[in-house]
């Protein structure tokens, strides 16, 4: 009786912790804990850490360590999906000079898995510009290679480095010989096919206080978007075709004009060229973000397009576009009793914004690196900054393409300088600096979107007859998976697995019929090199064959 | 040179033989090489194995009457095809055996019509390059023939028979797969009286 008792209680138990378990995977879906990458002193540097994702979802990051008052070095660590490890810091950058380290670094990776480093070297005690530099890591190499340096002997105001996914690297910086504006918007190209910086190019100069600009590389191109006061304060862009050599003509965006200051640029390039950018403005009484859109092939941007809240001001904004032109935007607006939150909405190409959707509570202050990213197929993950309750925390959300944002989630109550990765096959990783130990933390969602499913699953019933006998077999076919790096695609009849064809075959298979009278229901996933699947695809056949 | 030499020497030796038979005996043998080609009925057949094919035969006849005849056939045809479907490679091998009477009609000599009838024993053996099917498949079975033909006698007891033949050989391949292998064969003989 005893004993009965007891199994009552551990079927009691299981039941709970069942429940229990699955309550858990529902309010924290898959975003693992927070753990730590950086293994020395970490600085809580203005624009930290650095991530990119490749196409196989290996995340690198790069941060800095050391304060600023001795020498600091540029470290990296990668991400690995299949281990779900960070690798140990390496040095990418490594200077015994106090008050001399790296600035504006950007990480990334081409899809041949070079990996790049790109960054200015600042003197900080000067704030002379030493030179631009880059690292190109090929995958074979064990450590990141000497920099490839290119003079400045310059002071630098501000800069903004990109790489694109084929190995081309841009940079805008602002620079000046004396210290003070006017500032010299200078390019200085890095291309796939060459073996040092390309020759700077003063593009155009400002005058204001402060220099806002930014670049972007995608698919070849470089894009550059900055402000100047001369004559009048107005944004100015222009592009440069890595294939030609040849930058296009330099183009003024429209601001409203009661622009007094503009406070930030991002840029949205989608796949066919089409450009986005967002801006924040400020004008007498507040302050508000905007967005202005060029078409590939045109050159007239259209209106200024104001994206926020009129009775709210805007602290931040982060814009990303998918390979369609659908932008996602994220910002924060200070209300008129001072508390903050963050905002987003869906910016269609040529159209106008969706509603907007809160995502985060209420704060007292932001972090303005928090960032949207999107994949090519147009699913969404914010990661932003905000304090509560005095509490700085990390918090992220995502959104399926045409579905709606999931709750908010709380990754970290102690972080800063968040920065968000979202690889084509549907891993995410975030990391951000821990204000408690100043370490580089991270944090992953492997399967945060399925992967892209194939398309166009058909099937056809072929006989296929000799002399001796005949045989009924079911010709399916379909067309590939968009996302990257496609291990197999695995079939299943009526649940069951009936084949796995690897991704290097031709997209097609046979499976014999036993002819019986019957629906089946075929049902085809592919998986992806990170090991996420997409969602079945059906193809539901009643087989009736001639004997 | 050698060869050629060797080869009129056969030439030679044959025609001597035939002559030599041919003053023993009163022509009652005929004996004959066929070439025709084989028409499948099978619609089946036709589409696998392209239509048919060329095959050749060897035949004797005895006449043991003024009009009939006793006759018996060796035939042997090969084909390769593709099936119907995903065109799979196949070759077919077949040898029917058959034996038979004929009534030859004593019209107009030297063309004398002979209309005839037998049995016919087939062997078949079919090759397919699938693995959803069985590869080798050998099968055997009794049908008949009906045939009818010319003689054209030629000086020297030599005669031309052109033919037309139609076997039936139906092929019990499996419970619901019964195939008949048959079909008409049309060409001509060379032959010889003795």
């Amino acid at each position: 009786m005893k004993l009965k008792n007891q199994n009552c209680k551990n079927i009691f138990f299981k039941l709970t912790l069942l429940f229990f378990s699955v309550n858990i995977t529902y309010l924290y879906s898959d975003w693992s804990s927070a753990v730590q990458i950086s293994s020395g002193v970490s600085s809580v540097n203005p624009s930290g850490p650095y991530l990119s994702i490749n196409t196989n979802s290996v995340a690198l990051v790069g941060w800095l360590d050391g304060p600023l008052s001795v020498a600091q070095t540029l470290s990296s660590s990668q991400w690995f999906p299949k281990s779900l490890s960070w690798t140990s810091p390496e040095f990418i950058y490594s200077n015994s000079d106090p008050g001399v380290f790296p600035v504006f670094p950007v990480i990334g990776e081409d899809i041949f898995e070079n990996q790049f480093a790109g960054f200015s070297i600042l003197d900080s005690i000067t704030f002379e510009g030493i030179s631009i530099n880059l690292s190109k890591r090929l995958p074979q190499d064990n450590a990141w290679p000497a920099l490839i340096s290119q003079s400045i002997n310059s002071y630098i105001e501000n800069g903004k480095f990109s790489i694109d996914c084929l190995g081309n690297v841009t940079s805008d910086l602002a620079l000046t010989p004396t210290g003070a504006s006017p500032f010299n918007i200078t390019i200085t190209n890095f291309s796939k096919t060459s073996s040092s910086w390309l020759p700077q190019i003063t593009i155009a100069q400002d005058n204001s206080v402060q220099s806002t600009l930014t670049s972007s590389a995608k698919l070849n191109i470089g894009y550059y978007v900055w402000k100047t006061n001369i004559p009048s304060i107005q944004l100015q862009t222009v592009s440069y075709n890595f294939l030609t050599n040849t930058y296009s003509t330099i183009s003024t965006i429209p601001i409203p004009a009661s622009t007094i200051e503009i406070l930030g640029i991002d840029i949205g390039i989608d796949s066919e060229g089409n450009m986005i950018v967002i801006y924040g403005t400020l004008f007498v009484g507040g302050t508000a973000l905007y967005s202005t859109t060029l078409l590939s092939g045109e050159t007239t941007w259209s209106d200024p397009l104001l994206i926020s809240d009129p009775l709210n001001n805007i602290e931040s904004g982060s814009i990303a576009t998918d390979s369609s032109g659908s932008s996602t935007i994220l910002w924060a607006e200070r209300r008129p009793d001072t508390l903050l939150f963050f905002k987003t909405t869906t910016l269609p190409l040529g159209g106008t914004p969706s509603s907007t959707t809160t995502l985060s509570p209420l704060g007292t202050a932001i972090d303005r690196a928090s960032e949207v990213k999107v994949d090519s197929f147009g699913n969404t993950v914010a990661l932003w900054g905000i304090t509560i309750g005095g509490s700085p925390s990390i918090q992220v959300s995502s959104k399926a393409l045409g579905e709606d944002w999931l709750p908010t989630e709380t990754l970290s109550s102690s972080g800063l300088l968040p920065a968000i990765a979202l690889s084509d096959q549907g891993t995410a990783v975030a990391t951000w600096v821990d204000t408690l130990t100043s370490y580089v933390m991270g944090s992953r969602n492997l399967f945060l979107f399925t992967l892209a499913p194939p398309s166009n699953f058909l099937g056809q019933i072929v006989k296929n007859e000799f002399l001796t006998e005949s045989n009924y077999f079911l010709e399916m076919c379909w067309f590939s998976s968009l996302a990257p790096n496609i291990v197999d695609y695995k079939i299943y009849k009526n649940g069951n697995l009936i084949a796995t064809i690897p991704a290097n075959c031709p997209t097609k298979f046979l499976h014999l019929l036993n002819c019986k009278n019957t629906k089946e229901t075929y049902t085809l996933i592919a998986t992806a090199s990170n090991g996420n699947t997409s969602a079945p695809i059906a193809l539901e056949m009643r087989c009736k064959c001639n004997p | 040179m050698l060869q050629q030499k060797i080869i009129m020497k056969f030439k030679f030796s044959i025609f001597l033989f035939f002559l030599f038979i041919s003053s023993l005996h009163a022509s009652k043998w005929h004996a004959e090489v066929r070439a025709g080609y084989f028409y499948p009925t099978s619609k089946t057949f036709r589409n696998i194995y392209e239509n048919g094919g060329a095959e050749v035969e060897g035949e004797v006849a005895y006449s043991f009457n003024v009009n009939w005849m006793i006759w018996g056939n060796v035939n042997y045809f090969q084909r390769r095809g593709r099936s119907i479907g995903f065109q799979d490679k196949t070759t077919i091998y077949m040898v029917p055996i058959s034996l038979g009477f004929k009534y030859r009609f004593q019209f107009n000599r030297p063309l004398l019509p002979y209309l005839g009838g037998g049995a016919t024993y087939t062997f078949l053996n079919i090759k397919n390059h699938s693995d959803f099917v069985k590869r080798n498949v050998t099968k055997s079975g009794f049908g008949f023939v009906v045939k009818a033909g010319i003689y054209i006698y030629l000086p020297r007891n030599f005669y031309l028979d052109p033919f037309i033949d139609y076997y039936y050989q139906r092929v019990n391949f499996h419970a619901k797969r019964n195939v008949d292998v048959g079909g008409l064969r049309i060409g001509s003989g060379f032959g010889y009286r003795f």
